[in-house]
């Protein structure tokens, strides 16, 4: 007990007693000097001049941060203008838009400016009012913008179709109205005549006759299937002299010549048998057959 | 202007003087008082001198705001108290414990009684490291006799009260295990 307090009052009063060295106040202050010494060769006010940095300093310290909240104020209010500009240009060019292509829409702005120039100008009334009127001119506004779109929409719905110019034509482009449109008179001529009706006909006959001339050799080779369908078709008519041509045409160019020549000998006793056998070939001829049959009920119907 | 610029540089010349003065004045009057609180914590006579020199740094640096300082002792108390604290972290006080027992062990005692002796101390300095940080910070800081309770308790940042209540258990708590440890 006793040697445990005797140990702490020891301990506490060594380091109670603990004497600072000899000459620390000396090297405290000489390091201080040292200190203040290099600060002012490196520092930055050792720059500065001396009414800047000791006496005139809040004054100098004062302006800077002076300088700084002007500069400041002005980078915010210098904008202003411009972005009320960008925020109102949209909105002056609907109003503009709007009463050509709407006039009930434009007599309702209209309105609604003259309601706000007249509550502008008559400047007299109570706060309640003033109030209301602020209240329906923004329920007006809102009610004129939103139809804004539908107007603009309508006005270039109703404007004059501009149609796009013509392409720049290219040079082989050219070529071919040079060759097609020669605005040659010969040509002009010919197109007149060629509307009169008289020699229209004319026209038409030496070209049936042209046509008839060249495919007369042609008309010649099939004759004898002709025969046989004219044996038992009657006698041809007007229409009838039309339908031997699409025959003969088709029997020149699907069919080849011998089996055609061949064919009415085997076919001579099937002639009563109905011509669905052989309908492809015969799909000419099927005018002259589906002619046959009713005039054979006929005849039945006689008998 | 020219005299206005004389005026002006023959007050900062003065001002500054009296800076160098004020400076002077407070290492003469506040250094043994710093060297004891940090003292104190560190064990180490080199060490505390080295807490010193760094209080009237700071105090050179902020030699703008001396003047708003209300209670200037407790102010540069302060600062050492916790410049000590800051150093002790980084080296540990264990290690120049020795040192200070040995040098706390009188000279005229034989050689295997000032053994004995410096080993005591040891225990004491282990166990007072050993405390609550609270009871130990209010016991170290007792020991610098120039600071009341109430200046303790201002650089604590605690109440006069709580200073005493931890001062006493820290003794108490010193007492009982050093008599422990002596036991076993």
């Amino acid at each position: 007990m006793k040697n445990s307090e005797e140990a702490i009052e020891k301990v506490l009063a060594g380091l109670r007693d603990a004497d600072a060295p000899h000459g620390m106040e000396r090297r405290i202050l000489d390091g201080l000097e040292e200190r203040a010494a290099v600060r002012s060769r490196s520092g930055w006010r050792g720059f500065l001049p001396v009414w800047l940095v000791a006496p005139a300093r809040p004054v100098a310290v004062g302006a800077l941060v002076g300088g700084v909240a002007l500069a400041g104020v002005l980078a915010v209010v210098l904008p202003i203008p411009a972005i009320r500009r960008l925020g109102h240009a949209p909105v002056q060019s609907k109003r503009t838009v709007a009463p050509a292509g709407l006039p009930a829409l434009a007599a309702s702005q209209g309105g609604l400016k003259s309601a706000e120039h007249a509550s502008m100008r008559s400047g007299v009334g109570s706060v309640g009012e003033r109030g209301g009127e602020r209240k329906e001119k923004t329920t007006a506004i809102r009610a004129a913008v939103v139809p804004d779109g539908d107007a603009v929409a309508l006005e270039e719905m109703h404007a004059t179709s501009f149609p796009a110019p013509p392409m720049p034509l290219t040079d082989q482009e050219r070529l071919l109205l040079r060759l097609v449109h020669k605005d040659n008179p010969v040509e002009l001529a010919m197109l007149e005549s060629m509307l009169d009706s008289k020699l229209r006909a004319l026209q038409e006959s030496e070209d049936k006759a042209e046509f008839q001339r060249f495919f007369g050799q042609s008309m010649k080779q099939p004759v004898p299937e002709q025969t046989v369908t004219e044996q038992v078709a009657p006698p041809p008519s007007t229409t009838e002299q039309v339908v031997p041509e699409q025959s003969t045409i088709e029997q020149i160019v699907p069919a080849p010549p011998e089996k055609e020549q061949e064919a009415p000998e085997q076919r001579a006793p099937e002639q009563q048998a109905p011509p669905q056998a052989a309908p492809e070939k015969f799909v000419p001829d099927q005018s002259t057959t589906q002619q046959a049959t009713p005039r054979a009920m006929r005849t039945g119907e006689n008998q | 202007m020219a005299s206005v610029e004389g005026c002006s540089l023959a007050l900062s010349s003065i001002e500054g003087a009296r800076s160098e003065t004020d400076l002077a004045a407070l290492v003469e009057t506040y250094s043994s008082l710093l060297f004891r609180v940090a003292h104190s914590v560190l064990r180490s006579r080199a060490e505390a001198e080295d807490v010193v020199q760094d209080v009237f740094v700071r105090v050179l640096e902020h030699r703008v705001s001396l003047p708003a300082v209300r209670e200037m002792r407790v102010w540069l108390v302060r600062i050492a108290w916790n410049l000590a604290l800051d150093r002790r972290r980084r080296r540990r006080p264990e290690q120049f414990d020795e040192g200070f027992a040995e040098s706390l062990v009188g000279r005229d005692l034989p050689a295997d009684e000032a053994l004995n002796e410096a080993q005591r101390l040891r225990a004491v300095l282990r166990e007072v490291e050993r405390l609550p940080k609270a009871e130990r910070d209010v016991l170290l800081l007792s020991v610098v006799e120039e600071l009341g309770t109430a200046e303790m308790a201002e650089v604590l940042g605690r109440s006069e009260s709580a200073v005493r209540a931890l001062l006493f258990r820290a003794r108490t708590r010193l007492r009982e295990r050093l008599e422990e440890g002596e036991g076993r």
